[in-house]
């Protein structure tokens, strides 16, 4: 090869290498806003609420997950100030009678079993440790939807190349597998496959 | 340099960035994505959403009876799981049980009534009416056949002791020639050598594994779904050790702590090695064993001269163990107490002979090991309920026990015992002429592609079907699976078709629906006042006594619960016979010489030795759960149908190469197999696996009937198949 031939070899190289590091990451992955924003900061630090008294654990062990209407509805019936986001809840949502269609940032496949319970009573793992610090957000960020798989940024985690994902980074399965070998707790497959 | 621009130019920049995309996450990202968008099609199944709730019922794969705690949406299982510090298991579940809740929905489910049409290695169905296969049976057992012709009507069930078996023993006992009958292949069957030696049929006898500290397992598939799969394990983790007297590297051989690979055929020839030792070096306790059984100084006279010429010279030459280790594991079995021998069998390989089977336990009576408190104890059988106690009943009998060409009309029975039988076993049993054989099953797998009809049964959980103790209980046991769902329109309870069968030929029916029959055995059991229940919910143990009414008792057992007899306290003075009650001194050295000379094969033609393997509730071709496909299909973790594993030194003297395929000839025919090298497998010796066929993953539509490799196993008269001499072919 000839140094024009270099050159435009390295060209390409160098040009995959931009867009598969840069460009490659926001083309896989499409930004939605959710449909009004939600401070968690606002429900801890204005009214005292804590995590638990929206996301918690049922008697019978499943985790309640996002809240519906319904636990919204002693405060919300009506509208409290004068944002917009409080106007577009209860107005189109709450008066209406329809739940919100949030987004799920820590949505996992249909094939995946987490059990909250297990992870928060017995394992003692705080929020934070997966979620991140959410539950000290002023609004809620965009959503990134990956276009093929459909699941949020979220399980693959902030990094592309998911080399050296500290612990908490990412909701993949070799991420729970990390952790269970540094807390020494062996699982088979179907665990969590069931 | 020329200033032009040119498509070479283009394909050195393209080739360019094909090498830098190696350098970026795109192909690894890709790759993932994909496929986790595949699991997103709209046709792939996902589990229903909605409110869970917990149902408990009990596990009748196969018969060790696990406990499950289902978690439903609705009234929909989406998980099994087994309940945790349960006194029977522990808590274990096999891959077969965790899907327990899919084979409702298995492809080769059976909807309705079916003829099966036969055509070479092809089969395929067409609609019959149940009324149809009724008065098809009606004609055969209103001819008038002699028994020269043949003149049979059976039912074989692979596992007795439920009700339904009851219920199949007394409607064959009101027609004539009606015959009841097990394949014996069963892991009941390889304690027949024990019952033997204690002189027994009548009295069972199960394990007191949790407080055995030493294991010697013979060929028994401990760590894979032996028994009771849940205690072995958990005896496993409370420091129970494993000495593995087996030919292959099993999965059991691999964790056990020591494997002790005899040469094919010599595991009977090692227990005297063994029991040669025992004696000569007096590490046997005469004082307790004569206290134990009455006859023993004149037993132990005979028996110590029948095994004189077992010295351990002699074995190591035969089995291929070395002397010294040898006498070192029979001085083990004495200082590494209690220690517990166990009779196996190979789920795919078959039961060892009545005489290897004597020549094993008789190790456990040496080592003092039977009766109460011991490790081999004495249980009670469980009540068969009220109207079966009264009413008169077909015997058991064994399939190799019947002669052949007897049977008119085959009855199957739908619950399998999880090993293999070979259809030779029950082919040469039929009549030449036009038999009628008829399966009662869910799927249109396994033994029932045989079949001429099948009335298409209710599958696990669709039916309330109780659970006998499994063969390794040490007391006796009884539980009662409650079903989730309805089973499907034309599906017919086997009870049912015997009454309608009953019905139409004018003969007594029985009393009420089967779970009528279920219950009035559990109100059997109560009535007695004994032992305790165990209650799922709460993990709590109530003794029987305490429980206010029958009703009560019963709705303990239909929601989970489980029965457990008191031990059986039993005087320890027996009668005992180390040759086996049905042989004397004479026969039974003659059939060891027999077992002795069966390898190595003088047979130039054939100068290997097979030996077929399989796992436990795989062999048997049934339908298998969708978690089967992983461990068999996609990592191989477990060898599929027909992989022949041999030594390579075996295939460089037959001049193959690893991955070849080429075929196993025997006397009784050949089959194509894919070879595999293996160290560990013994030179002069081919293990070929016995897996699931494709029908029995996914219920193809064109259902083949595929030979394996028990087609080519030699049937011994017995009953047995475990080797059969063999030679390499090629394609």
């Amino acid at each position: 090869m000839n140094n024009k031939g270099i050159l435009f070899f390295f060209a390409g190289f160098i040009a995959m290498l931009v867009f598969g590091w840069f460009l490659f990451p926001s083309l896989m992955y499409q930004k939605l806003e959710q449909p009004f924003h939600f401070s968690h900061v606002t429900h801890t630090e204005m009214t005292g609420m804590s995590c638990n008294d929206c996301h918690y654990v049922k008697s019978d062990g499943q985790f309640s997950g996002i809240p519906t209407n319904e636990n919204c509805s002693m405060c919300h019936m009506g509208i409290l100030g004068e944002t917009e986001d409080e106007r577009i809840f209860v107005e189109e949502y709450m008066m209406q009678d329809r739940e919100v269609p949030w987004f799920v940032y820590s949505r996992q496949p249909e094939n995946v079993y987490f059990p909250h319970v297990q992870h928060i009573d017995f394992g003692e793992i705080s929020c934070e440790r997966c979620h991140g610090e959410h539950g000290t957000s002023e609004s809620l960020r965009p959503f990134q939807r990956n276009r093929l798989s459909g699941y949020s940024r979220d399980i693959w985690g902030p990094s592309i190349s998911r080399i050296n994902n500290p612990a908490g980074i990412g909701m993949k399965m070799n991420d729970c597998i990390r952790c269970h070998e540094q807390s020494e707790l062996t699982i088979g497959c179907i665990g969590c496959h069931k | 340099m020329s200033k032009r621009f040119n498509r070479r130019d283009v394909m050195k920049i393209v080739g360019g960035g094909i090498a830098g995309m190696v350098f970026t996450p795109i192909p690894w990202k890709l790759i993932d994505d994909l496929s986790i968008w595949t699991q997103n099609w709209s046709w792939i199944p996902v589990p229903l959403k909605g409110d869970i709730n917990y149902k408990y019922s009990i596990c009748t794969i196969c018969s060790a009876g696990c406990p499950v705690r289902a978690r439903n949406v609705g009234t929909q299982p989406v998980s099994l799981w087994g309940i945790k510090n349960h006194p029977v298991n522990n808590g274990a579940l096999c891959p077969l049980g965790f899907g327990g809740h899919h084979l409702a929905f298995h492809p080769a489910r059976l909807r309705h009534p079916v003829k099966i049409v036969h055509e070479k290695n092809k089969i395929s169905t067409e609609k019959v009416s149940c009324a149809d296969i009724i008065s098809l049976i009606r004609k055969n057992i209103e001819s008038k056949q002699t028994p020269q012709t043949g003149n049979l009507i059976a039912m074989l069930d692979d596992r007795p002791g439920r009700t339904v078996s009851y219920a199949y023993r007394a409607f064959l006992a009101q027609i004539p020639n009606g015959t009841y009958i097990t394949t014996g292949t069963d892991e009941t069957d390889s304690m027949q050598g024990l019952y033997e030696i204690l002189g027994t049929e009548n009295q069972e006898y199960g394990f007191n594994i949790e407080k055995a500290r030493t294991i010697v397992s013979f060929g028994a598939p401990l760590l894979e779904g032996w028994g009771i799969p849940g205690r072995m394990m958990h005896a496993r983790k409370n420091g129970c050790r494993i000495l593995q007297v087996e030919t292959r590297f099993s999965h059991t051989a691999s964790v056990a702590d020591r494997w002790l690979p005899v040469k094919p055929g010599t595991e009977a020839v090692f227990a005297l090695g063994l029991a040669n030792v025992l004696i000569n070096e007096n590490l046997i306790d005469t004082d307790k064993l004569s206290y134990q059984s009455a006859n023993f100084d004149k037993e132990l006279k005979n028996y110590k001269e029948c095994i004189a010429g077992y010295t351990p010279a002699y074995v190591a030459g035969r089995t291929g163990i070395k002397e010294e280790l040898i006498r070192e594991i029979a001085r083990e079995m004495t200082t590494e107490t209690p220690s517990l021998v166990i009779c196996g069998r190979e789920p795919a390989a078959g039961p060892f002979s009545r005489e290897e089977q004597i020549a094993i336990w008789g190790l456990n009576f040496l080592l003092g090991n039977i009766g109460p408190g011991n490790l081999i104890v004495p249980r009670r059988s469980v009540p068969a309920g009220a109207s079966f106690s009264e009413t008169k009943l077909a015997s058991v009998k064994k399939i190799s026990d019947l002669p052949d060409h007897s049977i008119r009309v085959l009855m199957i029975d739908e619950a399998e015992s999880g090993h293999a039988i070979p259809w030779q076993l029950i082919e040469r049993k039929l009549v030449a002429d036009n038999p009628l054989v008829i399966s009662m099953s869910p799927y249109l797998a396994g033994m029932t592609k045989r079949a001429d009809y099948v009335i298409p049964a209710p599958t696990q959980y669709e039916s309330c079907q109780d659970i006998p103790p499994s063969f390794d209980s040490q007391t006796a046991t009884y539980a009662v699976s409650a079903p989730f769902y309805t089973p499907p329109e034309n599906v017919i309870q086997p009870t049912e078709f015997l009454n309608r069968l009953a019905e139409d030929i004018g003969i007594e029916k029985t009393n009420g629906s089967y779970t009528d029959m279920i219950k009035e055995r559990t109100a059997e059991i109560y009535e007695k006042k004994r032992g305790w229940i165990y209650i799922p919910h709460n993990g709590r143990l109530i003794e029987t006594a305490d429980v206010f009414t029958g009703q009560q008792f019963w709705s303990h057992l239909n929601n989970g619960g489980y029965w457990i007899d008191e031990p059986l306290e039993q005087a320890d003075n027996y009668s005992i016979s180390l040759f086996g009650i049905s042989h004397d001194r004479g026969s039974f050295e003659k059939a060891l010489r027999q077992i002795d000379k069966s390898y190595p094969s003088e047979n130039t033609t054939y100068p290997l030795a097979l030996v077929p393997f399989g796992w436990r509730g795989v062999v048997d071709s049934g339908p298998v759960t969708p978690l089967i496909t992983k461990l068999y299909q996609e990592t191989e973790f477990r060898k599929g149908t027909n992989r022949a594993l041999i030594h390579p030194e075996t295939g460089g003297f037959s001049r193959l190469r690893d991955g070849a395929q080429t075929t196993i000839v025997t006397d009784s025919g050949e089959l194509q197999v894919r070879i595999e090298f293996n160290d560990s497998v013994m030179p002069g010796v081919v293990h070929v696996a016995l897996g699931p066929d494709q029908d029995s993953i996914t219920g193809v539509k064109e259902v083949r009937i595929k030979e394996n490799i028990l087609s080519v196993c030699s049937l011994k008269d017995n009953g047995t198949w475990r080797m059969t001499p063999a030679r390499i072919g090629t394609v």
